[in-house]
């Protein structure tokens, strides 16, 4: 039966909140709960049951999940990406705007523009080996190799030597036939200009 | 001797155990005796049960809570000092849980709609705790201010809603309230006093008046 008198007169909201909150947390511990205690104390200390899968320990794992993806698949891409932008890497475009990697001088500057450079010590092999051509003490890390773009011949193709326009003018007229002189063709032996 | 010594309707949760006989009884357990910290249990499973049942209120997660607290106070019970009592260190263990548990993504679904719960879900905790049999209690909880109050308590901001329930349920001084949550003394005060009057004032705007 609903009891009809007004909260002031069973004692104002005080008097109610009160019992409401002694109603809501009336509440006893079940007998069992010792025996549910002493139970779990009995198991082997290391035999403990794997956790619930609750909804956050769920978010948690996946959370964890993507993190160990994106690490593992993206930073390699990441790191391994090429400094020079997508819209430059046609051949065209790389020729003449590349710059020089790191420690390789520019083809311009070692190629033998005259018999008297063909005699240097290095010789063109320097210029076809970038690492031979790295001063000591270079750096070696990865980091150096990362910043590298795609490896890419750093010679131009084989074009004849120019001699000289008066040189030429005077072959012509003596009647020699020369052929165009190749890096390769200096490489092996000196040549001999005949008059 | 292990009967509980709880048999009557909300007894003080140590019943008539002096302080020392529950430090023997903890000295015991430390040494493995199981049957002493089983003692201990029965002795404090009340207060333990009903901290948890204030942060969480469902019975049935409070029960989960409470034996979770107990097992972890036996595995740590080294590390037990005796500053405190052993009821307000086991109780607080609890409460830490509950509150862990209350954090849970599934809690906070629940308690950001409780409207929609309470609504929803006729076998809500609240209205279960409020089903004990016929009684003076079950009569003004079955009147209309009863049930307002019912809805409006779980809308009470969490930390004036716990200190409210801690307090209310007469196992707890405000001294044991305020060492469990981990407030001072008055705060734990003021928010009891912040929590009815927020109660009453949504109750005056319901049209109960209060003078």
């Amino acid at each position: 039966m609903t009891d009809a008198r007004t909260p002031q007169q069973r004692g104002g909201l005080d008097e109610a909140i009160d019992r409401t909150v002694r109603a809501l947390m009336d509440r006893r511990a079940p007998e069992t709960l010792r025996a549910r205690v002493m139970a779990q104390l009995s198991e082997r200390p290391t035999a403990r049951a794997w956790p619930r899968w609750t909804p956050q320990r769920l978010a948690w794992a996946g959370a964890a999940v993507a993190i160990i993806v994106a690490v593992v698949l993206v930073a390699p891409r990441w790191r391994a990406r090429p400094d020079v932008p997508a819209s430059r890497t046609t051949t065209a475009d790389l020729t003449p705007a590349r710059p020089a990697p790191p420690s390789v001088p520019s083809a311009s500057a070692v190629a033998p523009t005259s018999v008297v450079a063909q005699a240097t010590p290095a010789g063109p092999e320097a210029v076809r080996s970038p690492r031979a051509a790295r001063p000591a003490g270079a750096d070696t890390s990865l980091a150096w190799r990362a910043e590298r773009p795609p490896f890419i011949d750093p010679l131009p193709a084989p074009e004849p030597i120019a001699i000289g326009a008066l040189e030429t003018e005077r072959i012509a007229a003596e009647g020699v036939d020369i052929e165009p002189l190749t890096l390769d063709a200096l490489r092996i032996e000196p040549i001999h200009v005949q008059r | 001797m292990s009967e509980n010594p709880t048999g009557g309707p909300a007894p003080p949760s140590t019943g008539c155990v002096t302080d020392a006989q529950l430090l023997e009884l903890v000295d015991r357990a430390r040494q493995g005796d199981t049957e002493a910290f089983g003692d201990l249990v029965d002795r404090h499973r009340h207060a333990v049960y009903r901290a948890a049942l204030a942060a969480l209120r469902s019975p049935e997660e409070a029960e989960d809570v409470a034996q979770e607290a107990f097992v972890t106070a036996y595995q740590k019970l080294d590390t037990f000092r005796g500053e405190a009592s052993f009821k307000t260190w086991v109780v607080t263990i609890a409460w830490r849980k509950a509150l862990d548990r209350r954090a849970s993504l599934s809690r906070w679904w629940r308690t950001a709609r409780p409207e929609a719960t309470a609504a929803d879900e006729p076998g809500d905790a609240i209205e279960r705790l409020a089903a004990s049999g016929p009684s003076q209690e079950d009569e003004f909880l079955g009147s209309e201010l009863a049930g307002h109050l019912r809805r409006l308590v779980t809308t009470l901001p969490a930390k004036l809603r716990d200190s409210l329930l801690l307090v209310g349920s007469g196992d707890y001084s405000y001294e044991e309230a305020a060492a469990v949550i981990g407030a001072p003394v008055g705060t734990v005060k003021w928010r009891v006093s912040e929590a009815r009057r927020l109660l009453k004032r949504k109750l005056a705007r319901l049209g109960y008046g209060d003078d």
